[in-house]
């Protein structure tokens, strides 16, 4: 799923669902199988190989002699907002893989990505251009679960509007920022990789948020999670996306983490 | 400004009714007015004619250059400053006459018919006239009478005019409608209806009274309006008891088709009797008026001078109108009776209204000339100077002014006070160098009151006096700390100006104040900019915001722009929404649905500072907001991950389908919803965006600026997401919805009650059963009426599935819209089935939720009360039904206790009874004895079943016992023990006729051939006694 290409039954709901009948125990696949799609549903078809390997890439489980085992502390699947800081934690680890690629190149169109194609499905020979992998409109009907669930933005039925706001601040929660240090942005930044670099440029000459960190950024700012401040000395600066109604119109020199 | 001075004066110098004023303040705010129209004919309107400056009016024709009778008519809507051209007229005439001419000035000071008379008697030219005694008499006899029963005297009066009506007027009715409305009159309620404030009889009263708050220029008349009767007034009078006449004429006014064509009549009808009633409740009789100009002309003839009137409102003679007309018409020349009069020159104020209504044709053809005021008299540096004008006269001490005046008031002359306050804010230019400031006002914000915070039909002095001067000063000059605090109608707010204060300014009572500052004063932009070595904040001087203690925001630098205040008064302001941003690739947005946003902001401005919202409509203005509405709603369905906020999605979209709204608005007056969206400029903002998502980008993020209005929606979103959530996973407030429950436990009725689960414990009542498809095959069964009518009913129009489907849904793991695969929510199916056994296939009363606002999720329980409802009648018929069975076993085996070798038993003994029967040939069909055999383990089990549940209460229990259909199960044994006791009842009958047919045969020699047969006979009897 997130190493190679991502499938659409193995969404997060499903996933989650997995890990906690695991979470008392180990089961079996077949024990598994038949408490989430029993044979009285008479599906015909089973998903359960799809969410089970999407669990196990994550790492939130492990299978050994056909017995499931939760492969994380029971914290991490205590709710699904647990679970997604830990998967946010995990997707630099598949920097090779569809998923990544995706998001990557969705948030590097900027606001292109508003004016372009309404339906995401649609967009496959454009993102298989872009990503140098093959993606089919499958596999970004299968993305779009997980990106919005991981906090990357938005979904109006298939159109995407990025804002990273719960994925930055995901990452935020996992790192070592301390809350009320005033933080210059390139020490910010540092400190959220790499985690991160989905979405923030890797090439720290540029130094500049796109669209949809910036959006994070600023709904992170005005929610008082963060504070962003111009500091006018500072000569490490960052630009944000330019939006003239917000204070930070145009760069970011120093970050502090509010709550 | 000099806020001492003006705490005093503003009083005296600020008053809507122009002619109060003291001469010199009078003077000191004129503004001259330059778009006079003249015409010869009355329009109502014109909209056309030249325009004339009231210099030219008053040299070509009130100066009455060729002394002539001359009769003017100066008129306009109310408010536009007739008395006010009047009274300069007045002034002006003054300064130039001749010495042979008497200027009468007819104020309307008290506004009273008596205190005209008195103005008339008091001028000196007239000390002389006859009859003089008779009229001081008249005047001096003053209304002492109390108020109330002054208007009971003008309500009582028409009554008695309709009573003694002879048919002399214009206008008829007949007798039994005159009686009707004098009942209708009579009435209490009517009474009270007529009286009210805004009522016919307090405008009349306004004409005799001394001191009124009623419009000067209403007229003294009975509306169509005043006759409409609603239902709930109609109600009231018919609750008061009313006479059925009175009845009879509520009735009338209320019909749909002819009420308000029978209104209209009954207006014009005793609008007949206006005249002669103000007459005779002021005291006066008709004839007075007519005579007392008559005699002052003749005085003024005798004395060689001519009279030039000045009448400030006609509308004041209501009463004696028509004499006052024929008197003022009358001409001094040609042929004529009785005595000479003097020439006349009148210059009569009146509005368009009054003269349409109130001047009969014939007068109207008589006027000389008509002087049309329109109602935006005032060009846009005309309105400055009008406001700069009343600013500074109120801040120059009274002996300043009065001393300009005694200096013949010369334009060069005019004083300009000492500015106290208000050394930064812009001034006014008018003329000779002088420059009058224009504090607390920017010219944007006296543009911008004058356009929005006016009605129509209120764009005239008065009301910019009334409405924009006194309220915005007096704000000034005793709230400055909160200055700007009168809530003006804002419309098309800048919403990213909006977004930015909030961001910036969190005092929620200062973000107010500066949003409509700005919006109001400044240039509504969220702009900066340095010029001259001043900054501005949205083009307002920055020190005028630390001098008001207001918030000093950060807005991007521009480069400074035209002077503000410039463009017409009337032109609109400038589109709101995101600060532009060059983007020469972008389609632009038409000017159509730039309007049609500007539109629906406007509406929206107003809901945001406290007005309620009808989005009921769908077309409109109100039709954008509602789609804006729809959009919200749709966007947050798709962008919530509601499975991953533990909510399952047929909730979601039974929540969808559901008349009640995802998104409501606060102070919406209509319609149901789950998220209240709070009426707050944050609330406005997002409105907005999803308004130009729609409208600009035709339901797309392609548009200019969209960059900010997706930002706007998904952080809004992000805000709002948990609430949202909250709302529709809630029943009501902190109580979860639990429908799955009722939908759950009706389906395991249901397995129940069709025999698709036969236990008789909820043991084995698992997840699977709910699931698997088993219907119940059999085609008859012995359940009671009552059984089958509720399983009937169960099943009735697919509601048997959709409960089913519900169950499906509602633990489905799903991924997008759906789909035939379904994955379990294995823990909350299991969790739900658990407590759903444990509470016995009920919801505890405090758990209910049978008022669901959500219809489908109301259906679970619905259909669990449907079953509820009839579980306690089905669970007794059925134990009814059973006894009768279980009863004949009982008697027939004569113990209550049976067993499966007692009914074996009797199989045997059932079975040798046929085998001998066969054996005597008693014709008989031989009974099969196979099946009570053959269940004779279940019927004995259904035996046990139902005897124990024969003394059982609990409803659910006896459904359970007889889900199996146990009385089926008996029926072969019923049947069977039936069966033998007719057979046997057969047999004996048969027996007993051969017996008969034996009983008297003796064997005789004349008889000898039946010994043999006599004693095979006897053999057989005594066989057969052998079987008893």
């Amino acid at each position: 799923m997130f190493g190679d290409k991502m499938v659409t039954p193995a969404i997060p709901e499903r996933v989650y669902a997995l890990c906690k009948l695991v979470e008392k125990g180990p089961a079996t696949n077949a024990d598994l199988r038949a408490r989430m799609e029993p044979d009285y549903l008479e599906n015909g078809t089973s998903y359960y190989a799809d969410y089970r390997n999407a669990a196990e890439e994550l790492g939130l489980i492990s299978i050994s002699d056909d017995l499931i085992s939760l492969a994380v502390d029971s914290k991490t699947i205590k709710t699904m907002d647990s679970m997604r800081v830990y998967i946010n934690g995990k997707l630099d680890n598949f920097n090779d893989g569809q998923f990544y690629a995706v998001t990557k190149a969705l948030f590097e169109k900027d606001t292109n990505i508003l004016k372009g194609e309404k339906n995401i499905a649609n967009m496959g020979p454009e993102l298989s251009q872009l990503t140098g992998l093959p993606v089919d409109a499958m596999a970004i009907r299968a993305w779009r679960f997980w990106v919005s669930y991981l906090g990357f933005g938005y979904l109006q039925d298939m159109f995407f509007i990025p804002n990273a706001k719960v994925f930055i601040w995901d990452v935020i929660c996992s790192s070592e920022l301390e809350k009320g240090k005033l933080y210059s942005v390139s020490d910010f930044v540092d400190a959220i990789r790499p985690a991160c670099n989905i979405v923030v440029n890797s090439i720290t000459a540029r130094q500049r948020f796109n669209y949809g960190v910036s959006n994070g950024l600023r709904a992170l700012y005005d929610s008082g999670l963060i504070k962003l401040q111009h500091i006018g000395d500072q000569k490490d600066m960052w630009e944000i996306y330019p939006m003239v109604a917000h204070p930070f119109n145009d760069s970011v020199t120093n970050i502090t983490i509010c709550k | 400004m000099n806020s001492e001075i003006a705490k005093e004066r503003i009083s005296y110098v600020v008053k809507p009714d122009s002619i109060t004023a003291s001469q010199g303040d009078f003077l000191a705010t004129h503004v001259a007015i330059k778009r006079i129209h003249i015409l010869d004919k009355f329009v109502l309107m014109p909209t056309k004619e030249k325009a004339y400056t009231e210099e030219q009016i008053f040299t070509n024709y009130v100066l009455n250059p060729n002394n002539l009778h001359q009769f003017i008519v100066v008129y306009g809507q109310s408010g536009t400053g007739k008395s006010h051209l009047i009274r300069w007229f007045e002034a002006k005439f003054q300064q130039a006459k001749l010495e042979n001419e008497v200027i009468l000035f007819i104020r309307r000071s008290d506004n009273t018919l008596k205190g005209t008379i008195r103005q008339l008697l008091e001028k000196p030219e007239v000390q002389g006239i006859s009859n003089r005694e008779v009229y001081e008499r008249l005047v001096k006899a003053s209304v002492s009478v109390d108020e109330n029963k002054l208007k009971d005297m003008i309500y009582h009066n028409f009554i008695i005019e309709i009573h003694n009506d002879n048919d002399e007027h214009d206008i008829e009715i007949n007798n039994v409608k005159r009686k009707r409305l004098e009942a209708f009159l009579n009435n209490e309620i009517v009474h009270d209806h007529l009286m009210s404030f805004d009522g016919p009889i307090e405008r009349m009263y306004s004409r005799i009274a001394e001191h009124t708050l009623v419009d000067r220029d209403t007229v003294a008349k009975f509306e169509p309006k005043d006759f409409y009767v609603s239902t709930d007034f109609f109600d009231n009078i018919q609750r008061a008891g009313a006479d059925p006449k009175a009845e009879k004429m509520a009735r009338e006014f209320m019909a749909d088709d002819t009420g308000k064509e029978d209104a209209e009549k009954i207006a014009a009808y005793l609008n007949q009797f206006v005249n002669d009633v103000i007459q005779r409740c002021a005291g006066i009789e008709p004839g007075d008026f007519k005579q007392i100009f008559q005699d002052i002309r003749k005085e003024l003839y005798k004395l060689g001078k001519n009279l030039t009137l000045f009448i400030e409102d006609v509308t004041s003679f209501t009463g004696v109108d028509t004499a006052l007309l024929d008197a003022l018409m009358e001409e001094h020349t040609g042929v004529r009776n009785g005595e000479n009069i003097c020439r006349l020159s009148s210059v009569v104020g009146t509005t368009g209204n009054y003269l349409q209504h109130n001047f009969k044709d014939n007068h109207k053809d008589r006027v000389t000339k008509y002087v049309y005021i329109p109602s935006d008299v005032l060009d846009e540096s005309g309105l400055f100077e009008f406001v700069g004008r009343y600013l500074n006269t109120m801040s120059l001490p009274e002996e300043i002014v009065e001393s300009w005046v005694n200096n013949q008031a010369k334009a060069e002359d005019y004083p300009i006070h000492e500015a106290k306050e208000g050394s930064n804010w812009e001034t006014h230019d008018c003329g000779f160098g002088k420059k009058i400031s224009l504090y607390p006002f920017t010219k944007v914000s006296i543009k911008y009151l004058y356009q929005y915070g006016l009605t129509n039909g209120h764009k005239t002095p008065r009301y910019v006096i009334r409405d924009i001067i006194e309220p915005v000063v007096n704000d000034i000059l005793y709230n400055p700390q909160d200055f700007p605090s009168v809530k003006y109608n804002m419309v098309n707010v800048n919403t990213t100006l909006s977004f930015m204060i909030h961001n910036q300014v969190k005092d929620e009572d200062q973000t107010d104040r500066v949003l409509r500052f700005i919006s109001i004063w400044g240039n509504g932009k969220p702009e900066k900019y340095e010029d001259k070595g001043i900054s501005y904040i949205a083009g307002i001087n920055e020190k005028i915001y630390e001098e008001l203690s207001l918030p000093i925001l950060k807005f991007g630098e521009i480069k400074p722009g035209p002077t503000p205040g410039q463009g017409s008064i009337t032109e609109p302001r400038p589109t709101p929404g995101p600060a532009p941003v060059q983007n020469p690739e972008q389609r632009p947005v038409s000017p159509e649905k730039i309007k049609r946003f500007n539109d629906a902001n406007i509406i929206l401005t107003k809901w945001s500072i406290g007005a309620a919202i009808d989005l009921s409509a769908t077309g409109g203005t109100l039709g954008i907001i509602r789609a804006a509405k729809e959009d919200m709603c749709n966007f947050l369905f798709s962008a919530i991950n509601w499975q991953a906020e533990g909510m399952s999605m047929d909730n979601v979209s039974k929540v969808k389908a559901s008349a009640a709204k995802l998104v409501i608005f606060e102070k919406q007056t209509k319609g149901t919803g789950f998220y209240i969206l709070p009426a707050t400029w944050d609330s406005l903002n997002i409105v907005s965006a999803f308004i130009r998502w729609r409208e600009y980008g035709n339901q797309s993020w392609d548009y200019p600026d969209s960059d900010f209005d997706a930002y706007l929606v998904t952080s809004w979103t992000s805000t709002v997401k948990d609430e949202v959530v909250k709302a529709v996973g809630e029943y009501k407030k902190n109580t979860p919805v639990n429908y799955i429950d009722a939908a759950v436990a009706a389906e395991m009725y249901r397995l129940i009650l069709c025999g698709e689960f036969r236990e008789r414990s909820l043991k084995n009542l698992t997840a699977d059963c709910l699931y698997t498809n088993k219907p119940n095959k059999a085609m008859q069964n012995s359940h009671s009426k009552e059984w089958n009518s509720l399983v009937n009913l169960i099943n009735q129009k697919g509601a048997d599935q959709t409960n089913r489907d519900t169950i499906r849904q509602y633990f489905n793991i799903t991924q997008g819209s759906g789909g035939t695969v379904v994955v379990l929510d294995a823990l909350g199916l299991a969790n739900t089935v658990r407590r759903v056994k444990t509470n016995k296939l009920t919801i505890p009363e405090d758990d209910q939720q049978a008022d669901d606002k959500v219809k489908l999720r109301r259906d679970a329980y619905t259909y669990l009360q449907d079953i509820l409802e009839r579980i306690d009648s089905v669970s007794k018929a059925e134990l009814f039904a059973s006894k009768e069975s279980l009863n004949l076993i009982i008697d027939k085996f004569d113990d209550d206790k049976i067993e499966e070798e007692d009914i074996l038993k009797l199989v045997e003994v059932a079975k040798k009874f046929y085998e001998n029967v066969e054996k005597t040939q008693i014709n008989i069909s031989v009974n099969s004895t196979d099946k009570v055999k053959k269940l004779a383990t279940q019927i004995a089990k259904a035996l046990h079943d139902i005897s124990e549940v024969m003394d059982e209460a609990d409803p659910l229990t006896i459904l359970m016992t007889f889900s199996s259909d146990p009385v089926s199960i008996l029926q072969p044994l019923v049947d069977l023990l039936v069966q033998l006791d007719k057979d046997i009842e057969t047999v004996d009958l048969k027996m007993a006729k051969r017996l008969e047919a034996v009983q008297d045969i003796q064997p005789s020699k004349e008889n000898q051939r039946y010994t043999l047969e006599i004693e095979q006979l006897d053999k057989c009897e005594q066989k057969l006694n052998g079987m008893r």
